[in-house]
């Protein structure tokens, strides 16, 4: 036989519906650690369900409100939500629980939930659930908003650079275009020539193809950049880092070396680059046609990086051979980007002819200016963007060109774009045409020699690389020149002492390290010939690489997350064909015959199309509006990580099935009901409270169940000195909402009022920073009473179903063991009732403003301390009844070691309740009185004509003793059968409570009518209902609860007929009247017996008579 | 234009909640509804509510939950009863009943609660201001009068210390700790500002029994009176002193408001004839105020007695004026301390009479005619009309022969009103009445005609657990004479023993019916 489970004292519970909301709040009751595990994000939401709407019309979530910020901050509940169950298991102590909690990039302990986020993401569709940043305003449980982030968006990763294309798209989209080049620049410092002349992987990889087109995200990018232009006084001046003492430098000016300079220019490091050339750029600008690449484009971002910090050295060709020791004397490090300068050659007869000439060979000489004019034949063999450019620079200066193309026209790698603008600027183009040979006369070329090609079999990526046609005949074709367009080989520069590949490159490890100590390497001087984007995405990389081998600094690589498995929003057939944007381009006829930028670029109103058009596949594009908003609070953490624990328990509560991987066993609780059956929200309820009742059964007997009697003490509340020392501290709610100067004057001004000895605006109070500044505050200015101005409305524990978790969170913090009374604080919630006006009317909002505090000041001085009873309590239960649900509630009660007087009316009990020494049964027992409340009820009993009356703590009433035991709150009291109705609507006098429990505090109903599960079950939920109901420590003063004036009280009883929850009962008075007095651990402060005191006998310490009499004198005088 | 000033009572649970998501939705409440969060609409008493009227208020709401939904079962009932009787009250005294509104919400109903909202600021824009001018904006006339001369005035300083008030106080016969000759003699010393003190110049009675008693003739209830006067010049006068939350104070103190045009006679049943010329004036009281203040926990109808007062008048053909927008008399305000406005209440009522050009002022309320008759005249103000009791009407007219009275199948006993007991002229006129009736039994009380005891209470201030037990002991000797039938000739002696019979555990020992005589004459005579 197996050893019984040693069980750990914990408690799991799966799914946080109504079922498994009434264990844990039980649970928690009973001081049981719970964890509370649910795949929602908010239980608000998730409880506001309709199905699950009480009968009073209530939804659960707001009925239960005050239970569901009582889990939230009872420290021994962890509430885990996100998160999914992996796997359950057995174990000897119980259970262990695999876990995932899922990331939601939002810290509920520090969010404030002030919406800023919410309000900046850029991601803001109007359907709620495609938008980023899942805000379901102030009510959320746990108070935070989550981020929904998927996998990488394939434009994103497609990008050398990791470009975040998604976000600037979305802030382009919101208009937010300094954020958005900005977002750009982060990754990519040459937006203005990768918005040009890049071969935009992002685009290749674009989602949206699967609709109609890729989005043109390079235009968008162009656009932006162009912004800076327009509007150069909207975009901040770049900065350099702070400085730092180390010194690089970079050779060669192009793409990499400028990405690779500004990179470490923006660690504060000192960079300097050397070019040969009189100025800087590169390939870019000596490779690229004026006509794609504006140079003032070009010159205003080298201009930028300048600014950066970087110092351009022009003119000064480095030897790599001689010149890199002196250099590294100089400096920490050096980066070779010299790049790939050698045109390719075919590699066929001819070729060394006169009149032949390599594309940058030509093209170097023509941007040094030493060619001006070319009015002859040419022919350009290549099919390449960089052929296409050669080949539209010729025909700007006078060239009559031809482009001989290896593929079929269909086939030309080259852009679209480049062959239609080509073409229509009068470019002839030769397809299916490879180039065998030169001839030529007297070492002077004139005709290309050619045969015929026809596609081969596609290779792995499809591309079919074409073959030569068999059989074609051998033809030529006539020319003045030709230029060889085919891609660039080997470094420029001669080795030295640098370690050379065998294709001619510089040789580096995976980390651009070359073999000489401190020279890094990369760009197309190390890896041939790419794209401008590689070379830039290599440099950068490579001065990461040195910042961190020779100044020790990771650079700062956003720390973002992502969950990868979590996959793109399906292509829903609602989004509509929308082609995408063409760019508008200058006429042929009047580009052709210059150098005029044939690209025109995007219009505002083409960006806010062609914007709307990205799918925004990541969801959460990581743009960072949302960080940068919250950087005061610092809540938002991109950053966050799925984690998977594993969690033990002694026992676990299975309250939603879909939640929890299926598991066998008796010793697993299960809180839900069969799926065909109706939807009983009490039903639910009441099954929670069995299934904690089970759990507390399996824990075994446990230390927390009190015997015989004793008191519950309420420790004295700090009492509150003497009025004077006021301290103000007003949350601005990380200026949310706005704010006014005049507020901050408002508050400075405050210390005008000679009790005010400290008056502060902060940013967020419900912060840990927040309270803990708060606290020490007072302790260190001596303050008494405290003004409050905060979103927090009433400084009392949950009373009622507006109260939000960042309330009730710095309640908790301000209240809970620091010796700061609620009793010397007065609450106003500015952020309602001033702040939030702010957008519409600020005249109004600081109205409200100064008159909540002006107000709140001087209450402050009629602020009373709060009382301290203490009640005593007799630890015993009574169960009245001889129902299935009574004996069951009997049993589960002594199970828990609970001392149990048992009535049976009319037949003998079970024998298992024989078996318990804890239960004493009274057979055949007539009880035929009730009376007293909690901690103390008198039963009188007859039993075999002795009458006697027993005194028991709790008691739990079968239906048949309901019905027949009349019960009254006090002896001498006219009594009366208990009521056991829930609340409906539309019924009027029937407080709220929670089937199985009555209004009557401690009397429980072992088997309430009505409600759809089993006897069993019932009797289940009363007895954990009882054992919860005990006191188990002291008692907080509640602080509203309410107080009668013995000397103004007459006696008319009318506070006692009222009170839904007897706790007013009347006590004689020396003068042969009496008095009434309130219980103050039932009453519920609902004050219905203060409105109907004839003599104001009865008030409330909290918000009192006198309170509500001034506010009216205030507000109206 | 001058901004809208409304108050919103809103519950904590549901309505609160559908206000906050209104706050996180941006949308604008309005800015003339000023919120007040209570923890539940049963909270607010009728004399909250009516505050908010008395400072001014252009409308007043008062937002809870859904019937069957109210977090603590009962408060929305207990709202609705209180908004009705305000709603009652504010019509008696023309603000317009409109001007209080009653309305629930679930915590999901944010867009209704938004409506209504929106919706009451219109209808209230439709109703122009209030006419109320709150009297607390008014200054308080201070008599620039020192303790010491008030002790003077009622020449104080003769008390021989003797304790015959303390042995006849009926306060301090129900057993409070309660001397008047310690008031004084502390008052002497200077301890005038003290809270004891304060308390006690607002616990006496001001019923005259004592000065019935002085032998140095100290007239202690005026003495009261005004240092209750002199200390409210410099305090903030009533808290948890005024009984009902002050409330019959604030009511005394809006009607100062010229603007308002009262309609306290709106109930009047057809059977009664008035006379728009007649130069005789039928002071009524405020009788239906306190019916539709008092009608939900006692069933007080006082209106009664104004309707059978009338009845009296029309049976001997006399068919008088009514003041269409009178006011209190002012009897309250004065005797709890507030001589400002009861001056201005005073000034109204002249002015209007006057203007009506009225000579006889017929009431048939002890206070009114006590103060109409002596206080104004006392205060500066001369009518320049006589004023009549009903008593001394009815026994001149009576007494004239023709009349008789049907059976009353009752024994009786009498309550004596001490603002007409302490008056020479009339202390034996109520006698004289009730001796002509038909009764089974007419039985005095033990203590009665001079040694009368109070009802427990005088205007509206100080009532407690003392009051309560004198109240007892005085129902307790109108049982002790075998009457079933206990006639009163004040309608606020009615209230205040009603209000004692409420009791949890002596009810049904101490429920007895009342009747004032006035009625009692009214439904039982007849021409010969």
């Amino acid at each position: 036989m197996k050893r019984p489970k040693d069980r750990l004292h914990k408690v799991i519970v799966i799914g946080a519906t109504p079922s498994g909301i009434a264990a844990t709040n039980k649970l928690g009751e009973l001081g049981i650690p719970v964890t509370l595990v649910d795949a929602d994000a908010d239980l608000n939401q998730k409880l506001a369900r309709e199905e699950w709407r009480l009968t009073s019309g209530i939804t659960f979530n707001y009925a239960h409100r005050p239970g569901l910020i009582r889990i939230l901050r009872n420290s021994r509940i962890e509430c885990i939500l996100p998160a999914r169950v992996e796997a359950i298991k057995h174990n000897q102590q119980g259970f262990s629980v695999t876990l995932t909690r899922q990331q939601t990039f939002v810290d509920d302990e520090k969010c404030i939930l002030c919406g800023r986020c919410a309000e900046v993401c850029p991601i803001n569709p109007a359907d709620p659930s495609e938008k980023a940043i899942k805000f379901n305003g102030r009510f959320s449980l746990p108070g935070r908003p989550v981020i929904d982030k998927r996998r990488l968006p394939l434009c994103r990763e497609n990008c050398p650079l990791g470009v975040n294309a998604q976000g600037y798209m979305a802030l382009a989209k919101a208009g937010k275009y300094p954020e958005a080049l900005a977002l750009i620049r982060e990754k990519n410092i040459l937006p203005g020539i990768c918005g040009r002349i890049c071969t935009h992987p992002c685009e290749t990889a674009c989602r949206r193809e699967q609709v109609d087109e890729a989005v043109s995200i390079r235009a968008v990018k162009r656009f932006l950049a162009d912004y800076e232009t327009r509007h150069p006084e909207n975009i901040p001046k770049p900065t350099p880092g702070a400085m730092r003492k180390e010194r690089f430098a970079v050779i060669g000016s192009g793409p990499a070396g400028l990405a690779a300079a500004a990179q470490l220019a923006q660690h504060g490091c000192q960079v300097k680059v050397y070019d040969q050339e009189e100025k800087a750029g590169g390939l870019l600008r000596y490779g690229i046609g004026i006509h794609r690449l504006p140079r003032e484009i070009l010159d205003a971002e080298l201009n930028y990086i300048e600014k950066m910090g970087v110092e351009f050295i022009l003119s000064h060709p480095v030897n790599l051979a001689e010149d890199l020791e002196r250099i590294q004397e100089e400096t920490d490090g050096i980066l070779i980007a010299t790049g790939s300068w050698q045109d390719r050659k075919l590699g066929v007869e001819g070729e060394d002819l006169e009149g032949v000439e390599g594309c940058l060979s030509f093209l170097n000489r023509f941007y040094r200016e030493e060619i001006k004019k070319l009015k002859e034949k040419v022919a350009v063999i290549g099919d390449g963007n960089a052929a296409f450019d050669l080949a539209r620079t010729l025909s700007r200066i006078g060239a009559d060109v031809t482009l001989v193309s290896w593929f079929g026209k269909e086939n030309i790698p080259a852009d679209a774009e480049e062959i239609k603008g080509a073409m229509e600027e009068g470019i002839a183009i030769i397809d299916q045409t490879q180039v065998i040979g030169f001839e030529g006369e007297s070492g002077y070329f004139r005709k290309l020699r050619c045969i015929r090609t026809k596609p081969g079999k596609p290779d792995a990526n499809g591309i079919a690389w074409p073959i030569p046609m068999e059989e074609s005949p051998v033809f030529t074709l006539a020319f003045e020149k030709a230029f060889l367009a085919i891609g660039q080989t080997g470094p420029r520069m001669p080795e030295g002492g640098l370690s050379i590949n065998a294709f001619g490159y510089i040789d580096t490890d995976d980390h651009f390290r070359t073999s000489l100590k401190k020279i890094y390497a990369a760009g197309d001087a190390v890896s041939g010939p790419s794209t401008v984007v590689q070379a830039m995405a290599r440099g950068r990389d490579a001065a990461d690489r040195m910042l961190l081998d020779l100044c020790g600094i990771r650079s700062s690589e956003t720390s973002c997350c992502r969950p990868a498995e979590k996959d793109f929003p399906e292509i829903g057939s609602h989004i509509p064909v929308q082609q995408r944007t063409p760019m508008p381009e200058k006429r042929a006829v009047k580009r052709k015959n210059n150098f005029d930028e044939v690209a025109q670029g995007f219009t505002d109103v083409d960006v806010a199309y062609e914007t709307q058009r990205c799918l925004q596949c990541g969801v959460c594009a990581e743009c960072m509006q949302c960080a940068e908003v919250c950087s005061a609070v610092g809540a938002v953490c991109h950053g966050e990580k799925e984690q998977t624990t594993v969690e033990h328990a002694g026992v676990v509560i299975i309250a939603d099935p879909q939640l929890a991987p299926s598991i066998r066993g008796e010793d697993v609780i299960r809180a839900y009901a069969p799926s065909s059956s109706r939807v009983d929200i009490y039903a639910m309820i009441m099954r929670g409270f069995s299934a904690a009742a089970q759990a507390m059964a399996l824990l075994g007997s446990p230390s927390f169940i009190q015997k015989g009697h004793g008191v519950s003490f309420l420790p004295p509340d700090p009492a509150i000195s003497e009025p004077g020392r006021v301290g103000v501290f007003v949350c601005n709610c990380n200026r949310s909402l706005g704010w006014l100067d005049e507020m901050d004057e408002y508050v400075q001004g405050l210390y005008n009022n000679k009790e005010v000895v400290h008056a502060e605006v902060m940013t967020s109070a419900c912060v840990p920073e927040g309270v803990s500044a708060i606290i020490k505050t007072v302790r260190d200015k001596g303050i008494t009473r405290m003004v409050l101005g905060s979103c927090v409305c009433c400084s009392m524990d949950f009373i009622c179903s507006a109260c939000t978790d960042q309330r009730s969170r710095l309640k908790h913090k301000l209240f809970t063991a620091t010796g700061i009374s609620r009793a010397m604080v007065v609450t106003r919630n500015i952020r309602g009732e001033a702040l939030s006006l702010l957008e519409k009317d600020e005249d109004h909002a600081l109205l409200n403003f100064k008159g909540l505090l002006s107000r709140s000041v001087k209450s402050a001085q009629n602020l009373k301390s709060f009382s301290s009873p203490v009640r005593n309590y007799n630890f015993a239960a009574a169960v009245i009844g001889e129902s299935e649900a009574a004996v069951h509630s009997a049993v589960m009660l002594a199970r828990t070691g609970m001392d149990i007087f048992m009535f049976t009316k009319n037949v003998q009990p079970p024998n298992e309740i024989m078996d318990f020494p804890n239960i004493h049964c009274f057979v055949k027992a007539d009880v035929h009185c009730l009376s007293g409340t909690l901690g103390d009820f008198k039963l009188d009993v007859r039993t075999n004509e002795i009458e006697q009356s027993l005194h028991v703590g709790t008691v739990i009433l079968g239906e048949n003793s309901r019905k027949r035991i009349g019960y009254a709150c006090q002896d001498g009291m006219p009594n009366r059968p208990v009521a056991c109705a829930m609340q409906k609507k539309g019924d009027p006098g029937i407080p709220q409570f929670y089937p199985g429990m009555t209004s009557i505090a401690g009397l429980f109903l072992a088997n309430p009518p009505g409600i759809l599960i089993s006897n069993k079950r019932k009797g289940e939920a009363a007895a954990i209902l009882a054992a919860a109901v005990m006191p188990r420590g002291p008692r907080k003063s509640k602080g509203y609860t309410v107080f009668v004036n013995q000397g103004l009280c007459r006696g008319c009883g009318r506070c006692a007929a009222v009170c839904p929850y007897q706790a007013v009962t009347l006590q004689p008075n020396a003068i042969g009247g009496w008095h009434s007095k309130v219980d103050e651990a039932f009453c519920k402060g609902c004050g219905n017996c203060i409105s109907v005191c004839p003599t104001n006998a009865a008030d409330s310490p909290y918000r009192n008579q006198s309170f509500f009499e001034k506010t009216l004198e205030e507000i109206l005088l | 234009m001058e901004e809208y000033k409304i108050i919103l009572f809103l519950c904590n649970w549901g309505p609160h909640t559908a206000y906050q998501q209104l706050q996180d939705d941006g949308y604008q409440i309005p800015s003339e509804v000023k919120m007040i969060r209570i923890p539940c609409t049963g909270r607010i008493s009728k004399a909250l509510l009516f505050k908010a009227f008395e400072m001014g208020a252009d409308g007043v709401a008062i937002v809870g939950c859904n019937s069957g939904a109210c977090r603590y079962g009962s408060g929305t009932l207990k709202a609705e009863n209180n908004t009705e009787d305000t709603r009652n009250i504010i019509d008696l005294l023309g603000i317009g009943r409109e001007r209080m509104r009653l309305a629930t919400f679930l915590p999901d109903e944010s867009e209704a609660l938004k409506k209504f909202l929106t919706g009451f600021c219109e209808d209230l824009k439709q109703l122009g201001k209030s006419p109320v001018q709150p009297a607390g904006l008014q200054p308080v006339e201070a008599s620039g009068e020192s303790a010491q001369q008030v002790i003077a005035r009622y020449d104080v300083y003769s008390c021989q210390d003797c304790g015959k008030c303390t042995a006849s106080c009926p306060l301090a016969l129900s057993g409070k700790a309660y001397s008047p000759r310690n008031i004084v003699s502390d008052i002497i010393r200077g301890n005038d500002t003290a809270e004891k003190v304060y308390a006690d110049v607002h616990a006496c009675l001001t019923c005259g029994i004592c000065h019935e008693r002085c032998p140095s003739d100290v007239n202690f209830p005026e003495f009261i009176r005004d240092m209750r006067c002199l200390l409210n010049q410099t305090r903030v006068s009533g808290e948890r002193i005024q009984p009902h939350g002050g409330f019959f104070q604030s009511l005394m103190r809006t009607m100062t408001s010229k603007d308002i045009r009262p309609n306290r006679w709106k109930w009047l049943p057809k059977d009664i004839q008035v006379d728009p010329d007649s130069k005789i004036l039928f002071f009524g009281g405020c009788a239906p105020y306190f019916d539709a203040f008092f009608k939900k926990h006692q069933q007080v109808n006082t209106v009664d007695i104004l309707a059978d007062a009338l009845r009296l008048l029309n049976f001997f053909d006399v068919r008088p004026r009514l003041l269409e927008m009178e006011r209190c008399c002012g009897h309250d305000l004065l005797w709890s301390g507030d001589r400002t406005n009861f001056m201005r209440l005073a000034k109204l009522n002249v002015e209007m009479i006057q203007d009506l050009g009225i000579e006889t002022v017929i009431t048939a309320c002890p206070e009114c005619y006590h103060t109409i008759g002596l206080e104004y005249e006392k205060n500066g103000i001369s009518p320049g009309f006589t004023v009549t009791h009903l008593y001394a009407f009815l026994e001149n007219a009576i007494h004239k022969g023709a009349v008789t009275f049907k059976p009353i199948p009752h024994r009786i006993t009498y309550q004596d009103s001490c603002r007409m007991n302490r008056r020479e002229e009339i202390i034996d006129l109520p006698r004289k009445l009730i001796q002509r009736l038909a009764v089974e039994q007419f039985q005095e009380m033990k203590d009665s005609g001079r040694s009368s005891l109070c009802c427990g209470n005088c205007a509206w201030t100080g009532c407690d657990a003392y009051s309560k037990a004198l109240q007892v002991k005085r129902i307790r000797q109108a049982h002790e004479t075998g009457s079933d039938l206990l006639v009163t000739s004040c309608p606020k002696c009615q209230i205040h023993l009603r209000c004692a019979m409420e009791d949890p555990f002596q009810e049904t020992e101490l429920k007895m019916e009342m009747i004032d005589l006035t009625s009692l004459i009214a439904r039982t005579i007849c021409w010969e």
